[in-house]
């Protein structure tokens, strides 16, 4: 102990400096200006919103992330403008024209809008926009793909020249991610661009506190709303939004109880019933448009590169009891490759396969699965077996085992994959699976081209289906301007994919927040796209 | 001792390039591209992934990766993140003092908890406070954090509405998550405080300084304690670093700013930039820790010798 004593380090109490330290760094840093003061402390008139997850950039241009979509909307317009019902009508455009070879738009824009930064939103702007998209190829090129060219005819009309004729061009310009931009904000914030946007929506962004907070501000200027929005209910226009990012599904629901958010998203199946009691919250339920949830079948793999297999494991699937049991009735059961809110969406799919066991096992003996005794089934002393590959997140990984104990029951054995996201799609793209499970937000057919066009293969066509004569239809479903024509062509792909069982559906899913009550003039559309522009609180 | 330091210096060096390299190669060898990620929720065409693939510099071949990840590291250039586009040092030195805050906030409540309890457990052996403090532990050591973090926020925020659920700034947004944070390691620290203490309180020269009459609090704490924290230390220093590079699903739960969210994210959609230095961050956190542990040592018994 001599020796210790010399050490002046030593003769202080351990406890009292580890413990003194850390304490006085904890303070030191609860005090420093470096840690943001609390968002939650929001005037009263502000509407507090909570997501689910942050946008990685708000360059709407520059991000596939459904996260961008929502968040830009504000901040943005878009040339046209699609309605809570999917109807497509004016927005920055008042109005346009098509020449008669479908592949030349004339857009003439709504007089006198101005962006954030005070500059013109006019026909150049315009132009900068698109060749800007077509540039960056992120994903609002997707929403536009056969965009050639386009002309500034005069400061106030625009036009545009596709590479072929292009049915969804016109849903593709009403989607956020082809929302107009300043041109000389980009010029001006270069990389910086996604932190900064600049558009000329009902509100600006103000601040942007990574992992905390977005803070919109009501813009003063915007003296307009496309004709698709419908009227104010009433109230004062909220000036600011503040949306919070807040992941986890309980602190989030928890949040909105204890008045710290007026708005959440996502809100979980089993939370539905019990916030819609007391009249304190109300419940918006959006049906979505794009694909079901639905588990596609690979067709270049054994046993379900046989259409019997196939067929038999979409009869064995009991899609009710999905919906019943994991989502408490939120979502409604799905036979078709699109969802019913789709275009085209062809009813007819609906008595083309029913839950049916029975059916299921006599088209395996059919195809040559014999029963054998411990409830499989067996071919040439090979076990029916089929790798399932699902995501282990987000809710994928409870509807992948209830699908495998279904299929179980008419003896097919399940190995069931749960993968990390990034794996699963490279293990698709490469046709590991027999079963893979997605679902898909869109708002055009147009997207079918993209699951089962055999260009496609290696990408997200996960059926691994290649088909000239599909390839052909899917190509005339895109080009094809006259909407009765439309839909029959996409009648005919649902009924075909059905008929060949590249797919099974599981259920049309749907997007679901819960509100205060205070909280008015927020509205939804079915790619789940929110419209602030008439939202207030409290009146 | 500045010969060790220096050495220890060189060492570290070699540490975060080997962090470096792993990271890089086990980012690169997991399946999954980040481009058809970037692209995912709404899909893509197979020339579109091509070109972001040819614009993040994936098409590159592996070795010249490598190259140009270690050469810019060396100059603290982490570049961009995929997705946000912004600085990954900017991203990281953003996220730090939330994290922080968190971190040493948590790492004193669970020595100011931890170490009184295992004294007293050590001290009352076989009675009943021994097994309470050590039956606490037990619990407080097999509960997940994120677990008991929503178990507090049905307690304490939503149901007795004392603390808010979410966010920070302000004492009362860091009670909760801190508490949350701390029980594990408090919890691990009295456990090895009493193994410790009970240890040393076999010592000959405990017998000896109670032979000598000394009062048995300074028994207690000149001589046991100060011998039996030395092993406490080095967990200690660990809990801290895990703490401090990233409290994850805390963070998480709470919906807090920091590091450890950060890093979620970033995994999760392979943002290869964003996750290198994450992970180059946790490597300088943890080197450092250990070498001013292994430092702490030689002060706090000189018995201990550096070489």
């Amino acid at each position: 102990m001599s020796d210790a004593r010399r050490n002046p380090m030593s003769r202080r109490g351990f406890l009292q400096m580890i413990g003194g330290a850390a304490a006085g760094g904890a303070l030191a840093s609860t005090a420093g200006p470096a840690v943001r003061r609390a968002a939650a402390a929001a005037p009263a008139d502000t509407l507090r919103y909570a997501f689910a997850s942050e946008p990685p950039s708000l360059d709407p241009h520059n991000s596939g992330s459904i996260w961008t979509f929502r968040s830009v909307i504000p901040i943005c317009d878009t040339l046209a403008f699609q309605d809570a019902k999917g109807k497509v009508g004016p927005g920055l455009a008042q109005s346009w024209t098509t020449s008669r070879d479908g592949r030349v738009w004339t857009f003439k824009l709504r007089p006198g809008v101005t962006f954030h930064d005070g500059t013109p939103l006019d026909a150049a702007a315009v132009k900068f926009t698109l060749d800007r998209i077509v540039e960056l190829k992120n994903a609002g090129f997707g929403q536009i793909a056969e965009y050639e060219s386009s002309d500034v005819v005069d400061p106030s009309t625009v036009r545009v020249t596709t590479k072929k004729p292009y049915a969804p061009f016109l849903s593709g310009l009403a989607h956020g991610f082809t929302s107009v931009v300043s041109p000389t904000a980009v010029k001006k914030a270069g990389q910086q661009f996604g932190m900064s946007p600049v558009g000329s929506g009902p509100f600006s962004l103000k601040e942007w506190v990574r992992q905390d907070h977005l803070t919109l501000a009501r813009n003063t200027g915007y003296t307009w709303a496309p004709a698709g929005v419908p009227a104010s209910a009433g109230g004062k226009p909220v000036p600011i939004v503040l949306v919070r990012f807040i992941p986890e599904d309980a602190t989030r629901v928890g949040a909105l109880e204890r008045d710290e958010v007026d708005v959440v998203e996502n809100v979980p199946a089993q939370e539905v019933a019990r916030l819609s009691q007391g009249g304190k919250y109300r419940i918006v339920r959006t049906p979505q448009t794009g694909a079901p949830w639905h588990i596609n079948l690979n067709v270049k793999k054994a046993p379900t590169d046989d259409v019997k297999v196939r067929q038999a494991i979409v009869h064995a699937v009991d899609q009710k009891a999905i919906v019943d049991t994991l989502f408490f009735g939120i979502g409604k059961p799905a036979y078709g490759p699109i969802t019913r809110q789709t275009f085209g969406y062809d009813p007819a799919v609906e008595t083309m396969y029913k839950h049916d066991p029975a059916r299921a096992k006599q088209l395996l003996e059919e195809a040559g699965w014999k029963a054998a005794s411990d409830g499989s089934r067996e071919k040439d002393g090979k076990k029916l077996r089929v790798v399932f590959q699902v995501i282990a997140a987000g809710g994928y990984d409870g509807v992948a085992t209830m699908v495998q104990t279904q299929l179980q029951s008419v003896g097919i054995q399940v190995e069931l994959r749960l993968l990390e996201r990034a794996r699963m799609f490279a293990d698709a793209n490469k046709g590991e699976h027999n079963l893979g499970l997605k679902f898909w937000l869109t708002a055009d057919p147009e997207f079918l081209r993209l699951h089962f066009r055999s260009s496609n293969i290696g990408n997200w066509n996960w059926s691994h289906y290649s088909e000239p004569s599909m390839d052909a239809m899917l190509d005339e479903g895109a080009a094809t301007l006259d909407t009765a024509k439309r839909a029959k062509i996409y009648g005919d792909i649902q009924k075909r994919i059905m008929r060949e069982a590249l797919l099974v559906p599981l259920f049309d899913a749907e997007y679901v927040s819960a509100l205060a009550s205070r909280v008015r003039g927020v509205e939804y559309d079915p790619r789940t796209a929110i419209t602030l522009v008439h939202a207030s609180v409290g009146g | 001792m500045l010969a060790y330091l220096v050495r220890r210096c060189v060492l570290s060096v070699l540490v975060l390039i080997g962090a470096g390299i792993a990271t890089f190669g086990i980012l690169h060898l997991a399946p999954g591209d980040p481009a058809q990620l970037m692209l995912g929720d709404v899909g893509a065409t197979p020339e579109q992934i091509e070109a972001l693939r040819a614009k993040l510099g994936l098409d590159d071949p592996l070795p010249v990766q490598l190259g140009r990840f270690l050469w810019r590291s060396a100059q603290l250039d982490f570049g961009n993140s995929f997705y946000s586009r912004q600085p990954v040092s900017t991203e990281l030195m953003r996220q730090l003092p939330a994290t922080a805050e968190l971190a040493l906030t948590a790492f004193a409540l669970a020595v100011l908890a931890g170490v009184p309890l295992g004294v007293i457990a050590a001290i009352w052996r076989g009675r009943w406070l021994d097994s309470l403090a050590t039956g606490s532990a037990t619990i407080g050591i097999s509960m997940p954090s994120f677990w008991l973090g929503l178990l507090l926020i049905f307690a304490f925020a939503i149901h007795l509405g004392w603390f808010p659920v979410t966010g920070q700034g302000g004492l009362d947004r860091l009670v909760l998550p801190a508490v949350a944070l701390a029980v594990g390691p408090g919890a691990l620290i009295a456990r090895l405080v009493r193994s410790s203490v009970l240890e040393v309180l076999r010592k000959e020269y405990v017998r000896v300084a109670h032979a000598k009459g000394l009062p048995p609090a300074r028994v207690l704490v000149r001589h046991v304690l100060r011998n039996s924290l030395i092993p406490v230390v080095t967990i200690a220093g660990l809990q801290l670093g895990a703490m401090l590079s990233g409290a994850v699903v805390i963070e998480t739960v709470f919906a807090r700013q920091g590091v450890g969210r950060l890093a979620v994210t970033a995994i999760l959609a392979k943002d290869f930039p964003l996750v290198q230095g994450v992970v180059f961050l946790a490597a300088v956190i943890y080197v450092t820790i250990n070498t001013v542990v292994d430092v702490l040592y030689a002060l706090l018994n000189p018995a201990i010798r550096l070489r």
